[in-house]
């Protein structure tokens, strides 16, 4: 494997290990690095959207 | 293979070659100052063309001969498509002018040539929209939290009372309620309730959504206020942009601008032709390539990171006004005594718009932002405020609402106000909530990707030291520098530091206490250790006059490096140093590896036919073939040239006393003594002393001899061939005898161990000599 792949591998299985990271979200990122669109700060934040749960705390003014 | 080559033979142009069949591009045309070079106009020699260019090279086993023209690339078959594979970078060759530049090079330069040799540039451009990705989401907390404090800060100032969290509200705005005779309110969806108590008794032809409205409309104007913050954060924020327009963009511009026009060119060429070189291209990945190369351009400093983070900030500010400002222009829609004011506030709107694109353009360093624009344009528009507000108290005045009312209407806008407030309030933190969330993730992403990159950088770097190391020492087995580190930075991405220990003082820059030739050999070792690690499909290695700067001792060990740590390697050396050509083969018979090696020499080249390359001819079948062919000039010639040579070996060897001459030319009646009565007097020998006594007698006999010692000429066309004969043989026999007869190495004397003896460690039977 190359040293790429190797740093990639270790990235989101770092990631997937962590609990508070959400699964959704790595994939995301594996999907954009497997199509090369992971050089991107717009792809990059748009994986980061959904799939985090909304824990606002609604105070009901 | 060894080549040897005089200066301007073609030596490099073999190597460049080899480059150009295995890469496809020439180094020597790409980098700095290359602009006026390119590969279409400058690769064929003058008088030929670009069909002329053909570069054929044969595999074994298989015997595969794959061709390469500028037409047509190589095709290699599967079993060599890991060997192209790992050729194509080029990371094979290594030329003089590499190795100081890897040396002498900043941590960045390092770094990127190491990335390029393990290709792992890209991952710099993906870490660098990490960061981004993170700096962006911090900007848009920064400010919300910031807006979040302004709210109720606002709300403070409306309430006259100072209110530090949103949960306080409803009391404060009971209590004005009260204040003014209107029931209270359990949560702000009652809001309507006072209004419609009050309302029920009003004159039920007055049009009360009307006076509502615009009751509203006045309060809104009381408390709109353009944030004087705003006009310094600007200039602020364009005196960090202003320098990085004005220095580097003209000098990053032009390339901007080549690269802007060139990407044109391309797209509307819709043909595979780059147009500044004419040369073919992959248009689709040229076109990325500039793409990148712009993005990149602009993207890569801390201060355009910070730039990015407070023009965030300032947009969000801007379009905060701009929606207030809209939302005016639309309540005042239904009033037509109001619509000069509003015709004037949407000529104002539209400069806003307009100018909330300049802040953007600021933020990629398009251009600059024309802050003192801003700040007439906030005048004008904080004089149509006043203007507005006073017009509309006339219209709210006009319809005539009693006078208790205007102050009950006052607290049920503020109310409503308030409301308006805590809504945003409310979505401010819930939106905050969800990008705090994704900003810790951002920067989880961030900081694993860089910990993980860095982390095996130097995992690499790590596992190549000990190939560094050990090459050095090889090479300086006595040094005072030693333990050579490679290293990522810390706290800087992209950075590669090379550090050495040097007379004790640890993690030095190689360039303060070594020489050129230990930074030339330490970059021979950091190229070698790379090869050794990452050109695993490719046993290839090209050393194109490398060891200049090198002296003779430190040459040898060179030699015993190359053939004991890549003797599975195929080497191709070449050189226009006679001596380290000699080392060379000298070296080859001493490992006994002389039969796999080509021994080749240019020995001469025409514009025509390029060089022409033929065996090369040790000196001794060299003189041979002279004598044979009764050249007795040449001989005689080739012959003092011999003898020159090896008293001078023998003095080197036996350490003997040459009386100093200041211009270092040393010529044989110079060196004939000396070396005869060191050999006399160092060696215990007797049978060693006597033949060596009795060669040099017989040199003495000869005419020529007498020729070269008082007039430093052997005159050989006085003498005959026979004369001659003897003369070269009486040399070679000398030499002979300071020969090991086992395996052909010269002799070397070893002073701790007072002997004289062969110096190759394989040799089976090394002869040793007693010395005094």
């Amino acid at each position: 494997m190359g040293i790429q792949e190797d740093i990639f591998e270790d990235f989101f299985d770092r990631l997937e290990k962590d609990a508070e990271f959400p699964n959704e979200i790595v994939e995301k990122l594996r999907k954009l690095w497997e199509s090369d669109e992971i050089a991107s700060k717009e792809k990059i934040l748009k994986a980061l959207t959904g799939g985090i749960e909304d824990t606002s705390n609604n105070q009901g003014h | 293979m060894l080549l040897k080559g005089e200066n301007g033979t073609g030596k490099s142009s073999i190597v460049e070659a080899i480059e150009l069949f295995f890469t496809g591009k020439l180094s020597v045309f790409e980098g700095e100052g290359t602009q006026s070079l390119s590969l279409r106009k400058h690769a064929p020699h003058k008088d030929f063309s670009n069909r002329d260019i053909n570069i054929k090279v044969t595999f074994n086993p298989g015997h595969i001969t794959l061709e390469k023209t500028f037409e047509k690339e190589p095709d290699p078959p599967k079993q060599l498509e890991n060997y192209f594979q790992t050729a194509k970078n080029g990371t094979f060759i290594l030329r003089r002018s590499q190795i100081l530049k890897f040396i002498t090079s900043v941590p960045a330069d390092r770094f990127r040539a190491i990335a390029s040799i393990l290709g792992i540039e890209p991952l710099d451009n993906i870490e660098l929209e990490m960061k981004r990705a993170c700096d962006d989401l911090e900007g848009g907390i920064h400010f919300k939290r910031e807006r979040m404090g302004n709210l109720l800060m606002e709300i403070s100032k409306l309430l006259g009372e100072d209110i530090s969290e949103s949960k306080e509200v409803l009391s404060s705005v009971n209590r004005k309620l009260k204040e003014a005779n209107l029931s209270t309110i359990a949560s702000f969806d009652e809001i309507d309730k006072p209004a419609d108590e009050m309302l029920k008794a009003f004159k039920k032809t007055t049009d009360m959504e009307r006076v509502r409205k615009l009751n509203e409309i006045i309060q809104e104007l009381e408390s709109l206020r353009i944030d004087d913050k705003i006009a310094d954060d600007l200039r602020s924020l364009n005196e960090k942009i202003t320098p990085l327009l004005d220095e580097r963009i003209k000098r990053e511009l032009s390339i901007t601008e080549l690269l802007l026009k060139g990407r044109q060119a391309v797209e509307e060429a819709e043909r595979n032709i780059c147009p500044l070189c004419g040369q073919e291209v992959d248009r689709e990945k040229l076109l990325k390539q500039i793409e990148t190369r712009l993005y990149t351009l602009r993207q890569l400093s801390e201060e355009a990171s910070e730039i990015r983070r407070t023009s965030v900030q300032l947009e969000e500010k801007l379009n905060l006004l701009l929606g207030k400002t809209k939302k005016m222009s639309l309540e005042l829609e239904p009033f037509k005594s109001l619509s000069n004011v509003r015709t004037r506030l949407l000529r104002m709107l539209e400069f806003m718009e307009g100018f909330v694109d300049r802040v953007k353009s600021a933020k990629e360093l398009k251009g600059g932002i024309p802050v003192e624009a801003f700040e007439r344009n906030k005048v004008r528009l904080e004089k149509l405020l006043r203007s507005m507000s006073v017009k509309c108290q006339r219209a709210f005045e006009k319809i005539g609402v009693p006078v208790d009312w205007k102050n009950k209407m006052k607290v049920i806008s503020l109310v409503n106000q308030i409301k308006a407030i805590i809504n945003e309030l409310d979505n401010i933190e819930k939106q905050l909530k969800i990008e705090e969330r994704r900003y810790n993730l951002a920067s989880k992403i961030y900081t694993t990707f860089s910990e993980i990159k860095k982390s095996k950088m130097d995992e690499i770097y790590k596992s190549i030291a000990g190939n560094i190391d050990a090459f050095y020492t090889t090479l300086h087995p006595n040094d005072p520098h030693k333990n050579i580190e490679l290293s990522v930075s810390s706290g800087r991405r992209a950075s590669t530091e090379l550090k050495i220990e040097s007379f004790g003082r640890t993690k030095e820059d190689p360039r303060a206490f070594t020489s050129e030739g230990h930074q030339d050999s330490l970059g021979l070792c950091i190229f070698l250790a790379f090869v050794k690690k990452f050109n695993v499909g490719c046993n290839f290695v090209v050393l194109d006059d490398v060891v200049s700067t090198i002296d003779a001792q430190h040459r040898e060990l060179i030699c015993k490096l190359l053939f004991e740590e890549f003797k599975d390697y195929q080497l191709f050396i070449t050189t226009h140093d006679g001596i380290w050509y000699e080392q060379l083969r000298s070296h080859q018979r001493a490992c006994g590896i002389e039969g796999k090696f080509k021994n080749l020499e240019i020995t001469r080249w025409e514009p025509e036919t390029g060089p022409l390359i033929e065996s090369f001819k040790p000196r001794w079948e060299r003189i041979q073939k002279r004598i044979d062919s009764s050249d007795k000039l040449g001989a005689g010639n080739e012959g003092r040239q011999y003898l020159e040579w090896l008293l001078k070996e023998i003095c080197e060897t036996t350490r003997a006393t040459v009386p100093f001459k200041i211009d270092g030319k040393y010529v044989i009646s110079d060196l004939w003594n000396p070396a005869k009565q060191c050999v006399s007097k160092l060696v215990k020998d007797d049978k060693f002393r006597e033949k060596v006594l009795q060669r040099f007698q017989e040199l003495e006999a000869t005419i020529i001899m007498g020729n070269l010692l008082s007039h430093d000429n052997p005159l050989a066309e006085t003498v005959s061939i026979e004369e001659v004969k003897r003369f070269c043989e009486a040399i070679h026999e000398l030499n002979d005898v300071f020969t090991c007869p086992n395996c052909g190495s010269f002799l070397k004397y070893y002073q701790d161990m007072k002997k004289l003896r062969c110096p190759n460690s394989k040799c089976e039977e090394p002869i040793e000599l007693s010395c005094r």
